[in-house]
């Protein structure tokens, strides 16, 4: 049987005046409703994109090849009309800038509203009662009272929390995190990746969750895929990739983080030839 | 449920009353006078020539160049007379229907289609873009005196024929300001969080990139109220604009110009109403401005502090 997400041979590039550049270069991988997996690397491994590529969300000049197959259907070069029941209501996606992610000229509960009323049909009494439901279960508190506040009276935690909200609202089967937390600060950061560990459970939802950081990822995810210079280096379980790393940049990147140190001294730096150009 | 009853069971007027916008205009002076002078003018020009026109151009030699302030000649002459002994308060008031409609047209007719082409242009890009602001380059390199000038001489001088000409000739202000500000609320998060729930281009243009645009864009098209105006004016003085026996202010500015020596009251009362009406929009948008952005509009409940601006 095929996965709910079924990525094959995934390829962007974008065409420059100065030339090709190939962000994402044949990666392949797929995922099971309900499993969590963690891409890692560093800035400028093709991460983000790949993420994008998803939804069919890469614009001019970037360009896809390759076949992103989502609950059977195909992504890579289909027109908005298909691509609309997939945004969203499919796979939906929380984006790592969370202090701009809201319209500031709309109140937090038009932004549940709306979704609510316009992608899932509900009615505006039963949309009110599943924003304020919501809400309450992104952790906001005093949701009722905090309804018709505006985006710049939301604190950047609790505006990733409403961008999480309208994310899950939707019933996606699977949600894409690209970076959620690296905007936020460490005591922010540890609430949001409970709060995105509890709903993914209760939600069943797959979860892609892109980071460069290890420790988030070792916490969140069953599976590990390992990205650099747009290709997946390695992948697997995430306890046999961190215990036991194969490829000799999953060895260095894990040898450079502090968590898997004693002492200073066994800090490896990344060396030269693993570094990307900026 | 609080939320339920908020919009639908309280009288729109009682909501008025009772929202913080309300208190916020109440909290500042400048916008009240604003409002009530913009509503004055108004109510003048709409109400007032209904009486007024057939002695507003009334012509008595003797009354030539009467002087303003005294009452000797009835309350029409209290402004006083012009060069051909017509009572200017009475002109100011047939002249600010004239004024009033040539602005609000041409104003609306410009910022309206500049506002959707630069929406449009900007969001969209593309070859249309390209034509678009071409074009737009043209009708701005064009001094748009010269255009209306050449068009108005071949057509009749008619007010129509005006506000057509002015409002094409203004489009480009808006075009170019509606246009830059989309590129830039195009690139932000919340657009691309809205495609990645399935929004489509359309509606991301109309619902969330079209309300960041509106204030520039409202508040563009008050300061145009003085500008148009005066270049109503300007057509009117160099004798293609309004013809006799229409009038209005700056048709009155323009006629006092010969005189500005001896008799400066008919210059400076049509240019103080002028300035005054023009500075009423100005500050009215910006106060509007001010409380639409609700980032901004804390500062209205805040005390105000006497602080050098940054």
């Amino acid at each position: 049987m095929s996965a709910l997400l079924d990525v094959e041979d995934v390829r962007i590039d974008f065409t420059t005046r100065r030339g090709v550049v190939h962000a994402v270069r044949g990666v392949s991988f797929s995922i099971d409703q309900g499993e969590s997996v963690a891409m890692v690397g560093a800035s400028g491994s093709g991460k983000t994109v790949l993420g994008r590529s998803l939804l069919g969300l890469v614009e001019e000049p970037g360009e896809v090849s390759g076949s992103i197959i989502f609950n059977g259907q195909q992504v890579v070069g289909s027109s908005e009309s298909h691509l609309q029941p997939i945004r969203g209501l499919g796979m939906a996606m929380v984006f790592q800038d969370a202090l701009d992610g809201l319209n500031p000229v709309y109140s937090i509960g038009s932004h549940l509203m709306e979704i609510l009323t316009i992608r899932m049909k509900k009615s505006r009494s039963e949309a009110r009662h599943e924003a304020l439901r919501l809400m309450e279960e992104v952790g906001i508190p005093n949701a009722k009272s905090r309804f018709h506040d505006y985006p710049h009276q939301f604190s950047g935690g609790m505006r990733q929390r409403i961008c999480i909200a309208l994310a899950i609202g939707l019933r996606p089967k699977i949600l894409i995190a690209d970076e959620p937390t690296t905007a936020l600060d460490v005591t922010v950061q540890a609430g949001i990746l409970d709060l995105i560990r509890r709903l993914q459970d209760d939600y069943g939802m797959g979860l892609i969750f892109i980071t460069h950081d290890l420790a988030v990822a070792q916490q969140i995810s069953e599976r590990v895929l390992v990205m650099y210079n747009g290709e997946i280096v390695e992948q697997g379980e995430t306890r046999e990739v961190f215990q036991h790393p194969k490829h000799r940049y999953t060895r260095a990147l894990l040898a450079s983080h502090p968590a898997h140190a004693t002492s200073w001294r066994d800090l490896q730096p990344m060396p030269e030839s693993f570094v990307l150009e900026a | 449920m609080t939320i339920a009853t908020r919009s639908s069971q309280i009288s729109p007027l009682k909501r008025i009353f009772n929202s913080p916008k309300w208190e916020m205009f109440l909290a500042s002076p400048l916008a009240i006078a604003s409002l009530v002078w913009l509503l004055f003018v108004t109510f003048v020009a709409v109400i007032g020539p209904i009486f007024v026109a057939e002695q507003a151009n009334h012509q008595d030699l003797l009354l030539r160049f009467y002087p303003p302030f005294t009452l000797d000649e009835g309350v029409s002459y209290v402004l006083g007379g012009d060069s051909l002994g017509r009572p200017i308060l009475l002109q100011l008031i047939v002249g600010a229907r004239t004024s009033l409609i040539i602005a609000a047209f041409v104003v609306g007719m410009s910022a309206l289609l500049g506002y959707a082409i630069g929406l449009y242009s900007g969001y969209f890009g593309g070859w249309i873009d390209n034509i678009l602001l071409r074009l737009a380059d043209i009708l701005h390199t064009v001094p748009s005196m010269l255009l209306a000038l050449v068009v108005l001489f071949v057509l009749d001088p008619s007010i129509t024929n005006l506000i057509v000409v002015l409002g094409i000739t203004r489009i480009p202000v808006y075009l170019r300001t509606a246009r830059a500000q989309t590129l830039e609320v195009r690139e932000r998060v919340f657009i691309e969080v809205a495609r990645a729930a399935g929004a489509s281009h359309w509606r991301i243009m109309t619902r969330d990139v079209a309300p960041m645009v509106f204030p520039t864009i409202r508040t563009l098209a008050m300061l145009e109220v003085a500008t148009v105006i005066l270049q109503a004016a300007s057509l009117t003085f160099l004798g293609i604009g309004l013809q006799r026996p229409d009038v209005d202010w700056g048709m009155m500015v323009a006629d006092g110009r010969e005189y500005l020596r001896s008799a400066w009251f008919v210059t400076v009362f049509p240019g103080i109403i002028i300035v005054l009406t023009a500075l009423a929009a100005n500050l009215f948008s910006n106060w509007l401005r001010a409380v639409e952005d609700p980032a901004q509009s804390i500062h209205f409940f805040s005390k105000p502090r006497r602080q050098k601006a940054e």
